[in-house]
């Protein structure tokens, strides 16, 4: 299991590099342009002609690519990646947008992770029934909408209209937890939407598909209840899959992926600084973010491989 | 007078499909004294595998309606809710199924799934439901019990899954073992040991084994009494003995004739049934088997009762023809000297 776990992180860790290198040839190689003009997309657009001639020899787009990826690997890792816009260290910015994305992601995750497996679970036992239409309908409405339209619809007649809930900002957990679960919940239910309805349609296929295994018939056989044989041999096997969506899907959000939610209700987190500086064509931060978020999907697709292992073991290395 | 456990009377079932309701089984009767084993031989299609599950109710559904009686010790299970039922699954009546690959859940250990048997009945701690676990292991063959308990199914080969598979099923000492087609997915070498196995265990367990296979290779050795069935039907009923030597169906000819023997000259090709077992929507008229069978005639077209034609009490039929015409003519199909007897 060791050994597993230590290959595993090896690859992980040759990912993680395989994709600074593709973000360099994304953002440097491949727009072409010169040194100059690669220096010029850096810069930004209110750069001077001093600034761009300084960044064209700072980041070495005068010399050979691998010098150029050196040079931007150290400036990577010593918080010397800056956006000449606003002159913020790109890390700076993204550790501070940290805590309302972490708290975004994992209040929504939970949200949607719980939700998604109760209406699978229930829809497939009721398979054909009206509760499973209605749930059909609901969830297909669920996936459908889209996350800024519905953000800003339940921000108009909750927080507006009615002040139900505030509007928008985010509030940290350290100097008013009530405050900042007050806060998230209209993020939280908006972003989780869209998943549950996801998640509990795949559940409910995968459950359907599970009910006819030999296995379930076995269980039976056996003298099981219903619901021992729902839980201990349907559910278990079902949710194989719906670990590597949650998996994926937490990890995208955790890294900036909810750039909408984030906008939508101005959290200020990762995912909304992505949006600004993609706004501005400020290169610098999106290509931080575009790091720091494949970081996270390659971290989640290790634990994801663990939980497998802990799930089937049929895959567990022996 | 051996105990009598279990009564089938008059099985009918049938599910409706999208295509029209499908009359899986047809007035289907026999009867299981403990220590017995009842053969039930047939194609895929026949209903003997409906009607080993509709013992068990396991083919209970929206869709399915049931005719007759299932008497076990006195109750019709028929009748009876499917919690009830619950406490018959597996404590009175123990089932094994054909496939030992998928019958097993991948993701428990083996010891685990028969520990859930026992304890799906009876009141008992974790470390002795283990401790009987391990034991029920060793009694089916397994090697190094202690060690093997705590494998999971995917590190069994696939004989020993089906031995595993045993032991589950007779954890909770049931009186019946329903073993459907349960050496079809196995090695040939394996088969034998597999079907050796039930009948030594049938005796360790004093219960009675219903044996479902389309093999009649299989049950030769073993059953006491063998039922051939047919579209749903049962076509044939004889002592295992009376079966193998005196067929009366030209349907169990063509099963005879469809085993290689080494006992006899070697035909050119094995015989094998021409056509295809019909729709159990549509089903033909009069006998069922008349589409296919060589020697139809006229009064095939109604259909033949399941009667008793011959000097053996208790060997019945569903066949028209005529005792000394079908003495005759049954050779043809078997490919050999039947008359051996």
């Amino acid at each position: 299991m060791l050994a597993f776990l230590i290959r595993r992180l090896i690859g992980a860790a040759l990912v993680c590099v395989a994709v600074t290198f593709v973000v360099f040839v994304i953002f440097i190689v491949a727009p072409g342009g010169g040194a100059r003009g690669t220096a010029e997309r850096i810069a930004g657009k209110n750069a001077t002609d001093q600034n761009v001639t300084n960044i064209e020899h700072q980041w070495g787009f005068d010399r050979p690519f691998y010098v150029q990826y050196a040079k931007l690997m150290q400036r990577m890792f010593t918080n010397k990646l800056v956006s000449y816009t606003t002159q913020e260290p790109v890390l700076s910015q993204i550790w501070q947008g940290m805590p309302a994305t972490f708290s975004l992601s994992i209040g929504a995750g939970i949200i949607w992770l719980f939700f998604g497996i109760l209406v699978g679970v229930i829809s497939a036992v009721g398979a054909g029934r009206w509760s499973d239409r209605l749930i059909t309908v609901l969830a297909l409405i669920g996936i459908s909408m889209p996350v800024f339209w519905l953000g800003i619809v339940t921000r108009y007649y909750f927080a507006e209209q009615r002040s139900v809930f505030p509007d928008g900002e985010y509030v940290s957990l350290s100097s008013n937890p009530l405050q900042w679960f007050y806060h998230l919940i209209l993020p939280w239910l908006v972003l989780a939407v869209l998943f549950i309805g996801f998640y509990g349609r795949v559940l409910r296929g995968n459950i359907l598909d599970t009910i006819n295994e030999d296995f379930v018939r076995t269980a039976k056989a056996k003298g099981l209840s219903a619901r021992r044989i729902l839980r201990r041999h349907v559910l278990r096997t079902s949710l194989i899959p719906i670990v590597t969506l949650f998996g994926l899907d937490f990890a995208s959000v955790l890294g900036g992926g909810a750039i909408l939610t984030e906008s939508v209700f101005d959290l200020h987190g990762v995912g909304q600084y992505a949006a600004q500086n993609i706004n501005s064509f400020d290169l610098p931060p999106i290509m931080g973010v575009t790091m720091y978020g494949a970081f996270f999907i390659v971290m989640f697709s290790v634990i994801v491989d663990l939980f497998y292992a802990y799930l089937d073991p049929r895959i567990r290395p022996t | 007078m051996a105990e009598r456990l279990l009564e089938v009377k008059d099985l009918s079932v049938r599910f409706s499909t999208e295509d029209g309701v499908v009359q899986a089984v047809s007035g289907v009767s026999f009867e299981l004294d403990r220590g017995k084993v009842l053969g039930i031989v047939g194609e895929s299609g026949s209903g003997k595998s409906v009607t080993a599950m509709t013992i068990m109710g396991l083919t209970r559904d929206v869709n399915s309606r049931f005719g007759g009686e299932v008497v076990y010790q006195g109750r019709n299970l028929l009748e009876i809710s499917d919690v009830e039922m619950q406490n018959y699954r597996g404590n009175e009546i123990g089932m094994i199924f054909q496939d030992p690959m998928t019958s097993l859940n991948p993701v428990y250990r083996i010891g685990e799934q028969i520990v859930e048997a026992i304890q799906a009945h009876e009141r008992t701690d974790g470390k002795s439901a283990r401790r009987r676990a391990v034991e029920l292991l060793r009694q089916v063959g397994i090697p190094n019990p202690e060690r093997r308990v705590d494998d999971f199914p995917h590190q069994f080969s696939g004989g020993m899954r089906q031995r595993a598979m045993i032991a589950m099923a007779l954890s909770c000492n049931p009186s019946i073992l329903i073993a459907d087609e349960p050496t079809t997915a196995l090695d040939v070498t394996i088969q034998a040991q597999i079907v050796e196995l039930i009948a030594k265990l049938k005796d360790d367990f004093n219960s009675a084994v219903i044996m479902i296979t389309h093999d009649l290779g299989v049950v030769a050795d073993i059953a006491d009494e063998i039922i051939v069935m047919y579209a749903g039907r049962v076509v044939e009923r004889a002592a295992t003995r009376d079966l193998f030597y005196d067929p009366q169906m030209p349907y169990t000819w063509g099963l005879l004739g469809s085993i290689p023997r080494l006992d006899r000259p070697r035909p050119e090709r094995l015989h094998s049934i021409a056509g295809s077992p019909p729709s159990l929507i549509t089903l033909p008229q009069g006998c069922t088997f008349r589409p296919r069978c060589p020697h139809a005639f006229e009064k095939c077209e109604t259909e033949p009762a399941l009667e008793n034609r011959v000097e053996t009490p208790g060997h019945l039929d569903r066949c028209w023809l005529g005792v000394d015409y079908k003495r005759a003519h049954r050779a043809e199909s078997i490919g050999g000297e039947t008359e051996a007897a």
